[in-house]
């Protein structure tokens, strides 16, 4: 196994590319896949390699989708790549009404429609209200499409091998600021739903994407700074969702937290809530999310509204019956503009 | 009220070469495409086909003239108004009455119901109920013919409602740039469920002039005449084949029952359209304009024997269909 060290965004080209060298079925469409940027350098290797896989398009992201799910209808392998996943609204119709549900209301004898949508999760500065959202919570609702939030190159490669060749359709969710982690590729292959990053006894964190590096500079400072450890269930997979690693994870802590990156209420947090309290009535649960209110563009409401690194580490804090009042944490999102 | 730009009754000598075989093969589909839907008609009111339905009747010669010059791994979508492609693709009649009957031997195993109809092995991929949807998806099948470099095209079906939608617009412009193999077959059936196109803020919106914009081949087509669609769909699949480029035909037909479901509009004091242009446009009739063209050529006895074939058949079939297993709690998670 290479021991190269690798980023996210290089990892994601890798992925495709690899999979499009095995496979001539996968082509690649969406708006501005082909701009000098290549979706945070994701796509230069593909596009180096494939260029005539490239199916650049106007703006149509209804008429795209359904395009690109009659193409997976007729044997293709597309992947629909956007920019951010807002736009994806406008998809919503063929995404629900068709991908979701081709295989089960023809009952299977209309053949599959194995469609892999990308989006990038926009947070960054001043994205404001319609350029940061994820819509993981909705699409995690839906029975036919997987939906996965890699965190790492290690989960990107694994699930760009699985989403590539299993007969469902898939959403692969990118959060922004997840392009520059590193990591050396000596990872296993092995498709897996969820893992633990971190394992400790003190405390649960079960988190996905961004949440997890929040989580993991979190409980390293805790350990740190107070000895104590926590263990950290990356989901890669929200739909299906782990609930067998989820409530072993559930037995072996008296606490647990619960970090998602979108709106607090009615969304996994709840669910995941529901499945350890259903199971386990005493564990003491705490839920970290977005406040209710669509995302602000300025600086300083920015930073009260995504729950930084500090709001984690002081209800991490507490759970542990740490007295924590007088520590700090930096806050982690470096992100430089300007879009 | 509406009339048609078209001659009743206008003639079929460009079928005059045709052998008496393939003329009767041309009738059979289109009575047999008829005599199901009327079964359909019939049954309906039973309340054993608990599906909404959208019956074509009075749209049989567009589906019957496109599918003849089909090849078996061509695409075919269809939105709502289903049965017609469906059957005209050589979809099983037993597994359409069983998916309207809610069997497990239906096209869909009973989950899909009447919008839902496939049959993969005829070239019918599949119907929506989502309006535009069939457009979109039939381009996608077209883009993956290309991508494949197949010489097949993709055909969708769809009426006015359908080609309202932005859907329909982004799905032909990127045809259009994309030079997709795709057969645009437009029923122009006057109404948008119960929204006239002729009158109105409607009357306004006109198809050919956003189809030719967007450089797309566009023709205009009697829609009651199977031998204008016939061979005009021929020209437009021929063209298609040789240039890699999309077609858009209009065709003008009419839909005699209402929307959705069995009766006439009239008979249920429904207001958007007279029974006297229902009756006006009945003198179109695709199926019986072609009969009179084969008795005048000597074919009565065949004909005859043909219908009494058919209507034993199909009633047969649905009897059948009847008695065919309901879908259980084993199936319900199925196929996910």
């Amino acid at each position: 196994m290479s021991k190269k060290i690798i980023s996210y965004s290089e990892m994601i080209g890798q992925a495709i590319t690899s999979n499009m060298k095995k496979n001539n079925k996968i082509f690649i469409s969406g708006l501005e896949i082909d701009y000098s940027s290549k979706v945070f350098g994701s796509l230069n290797k593909p596009f180096e390699e494939f260029p005539s896989r490239f199916v650049q398009t106007p703006a149509m992201e209804n008429g795209l989708c359904t395009i690109l799910a009659g193409s997976a209808i007729n044997g293709m392998r597309p992947i629909f790549v956007n920019n951010r996943c807002d736009f994806l609204l406008l998809a919503f119709d063929p995404i629900v009404n068709i991908i979701d549900k081709w295989n089960y209301m023809f009952d299977g004898n209309a053949g599959n429609c194995p469609i892999v949508i990308t989006a990038v999760i926009g947070r960054g500065w001043g994205q404001g209200a319609t350029h940061s959202q994820s819509f993981h919570n909705f699409f995690s609702r839906l029975s036919g499409i997987n939906v996965f939030l890699p965190t790492f190159p290690s989960d990107v490669s694994r699930v760009y091998n699985y989403a590539l060749k299993t007969k469902k359709a898939s959403i692969i969710l990118h959060h922004r600021g997840l392009f520059k982690i590193k990591e050396k590729q000596n990872f296993s292959k092995k498709f897996c739903l969820s893992n633990i990053i971190k394992k400790g006894k003190d405390l649960a964190i079960i988190t996905f994407s961004y949440g997890s590096i929040q989580s993991l500079q979190v409980s390293n400072k805790i350990e740190k700074k107070f000895g104590r450890k926590i263990t950290i269930l990356n989901l890669v997979s929200l739909n299906p969702l782990d609930k067998t690693k989820i409530l072993r994870v559930a037995k072996n802590h008296k606490n647990i937290l619960l970090l998602d990156i979108d709106h607090d209420e009615g969304g996994i947090n709840d669910q995941i809530f529901n499945i350890i309290k259903t199971n386990f009535v005493n564990k003491i649960i705490k839920k970290i999310g977005y406040k209710k209110i669509p995302a602000p563009a300025a600086e300083s409401l920015e930073k009260l509204y995504y729950p930084s690194n500090q709001v984690i580490y002081d209800i991490a804090c507490k759970l542990l019956q740490i007295n924590h009042k007088k520590n700090k944490i930096k806050t982690d999102y470096n992100f430089v503009g300007p879009y | 009220m509406i009339k048609s730009p078209y001659k009743i009754n206008k003639n079929f000598s460009k079928l005059n070469p045709f052998s008496k075989k393939n003329l009767l093969n041309i009738y059979h589909k289109l009575y047999f495409s008829r005599f199901v839907e009327e079964v359909i008609q019939n049954e309906y009111p039973n309340q054993q086909m608990k599906t909404p339905t959208h019956l074509g009747i009075g749209q049989e010669a567009i589906s019957v003239g496109v599918c003849l010059n089909l090849k078996k791994k061509d695409a075919i979508f269809s939105h709502h108004r289903s049965h017609l492609p469906y059957i005209s693709s050589d979809g099983s009649i037993y597994k359409l009455f069983c998916e309207l009957l809610g069997k497990k031997n239906g096209s869909s195993g009973g989950k899909g119901g009447s919008v839902h109809l496939c049959s993969r092995s005829n070239g019918f991929y599949g119907s929506t109920a989502i309006l535009g949807q069939a457009i979109g998806l039939a381009a996608g099948a077209g883009l993956a013919f290309k991508l494949k470099k197949k010489k097949n095209i993709s055909v969708a079906f769809f009426g006015n409602s359908s080609l309202e939608e932005g859907l329909s617009f982004e799905t032909l412009n990127f045809c259009s740039l994309k030079n997709i193999p795709t057969l645009f077959v437009y029923e122009n059936n006057f109404y948008s469920t119960e929204m006239p196109n002729y009158k109105g803020d409607m009357k306004n919106f006109n198809p050919q002039k956003i189809v030719k914009g967007l450089g797309i081949k566009y023709l205009k087509v009697d829609g009651n005449n199977i031998s204008d669609v016939f061979f005009k769909s021929k020209y437009a699949i021929d063209y298609i084949k040789k240039n890699s480029r999309p077609v858009f035909i209009e065709f003008i037909t009419y839909r005699w029952l209402e929307h959705c479901g069995p009766y006439y509009d009239y008979a249920l004091k429904r207001y958007y359209r007279t029974k006297k242009e229902v009756m006006y446009w009945k003198k179109f009739c695709p199926v019986a304009s072609f009969k009179k063209f084969l008795i005048k050529k000597g074919f009565n006895k065949d004909i005859s024997l043909l219908e009494k074939k058919i209507n034993k058949k199909v009633n047969l079939i649905y009897k059948k269909a009847l008695k065919s297993k309901k879908p259980i709690l084993k199936d319900l998670q199925t196929n996910v």
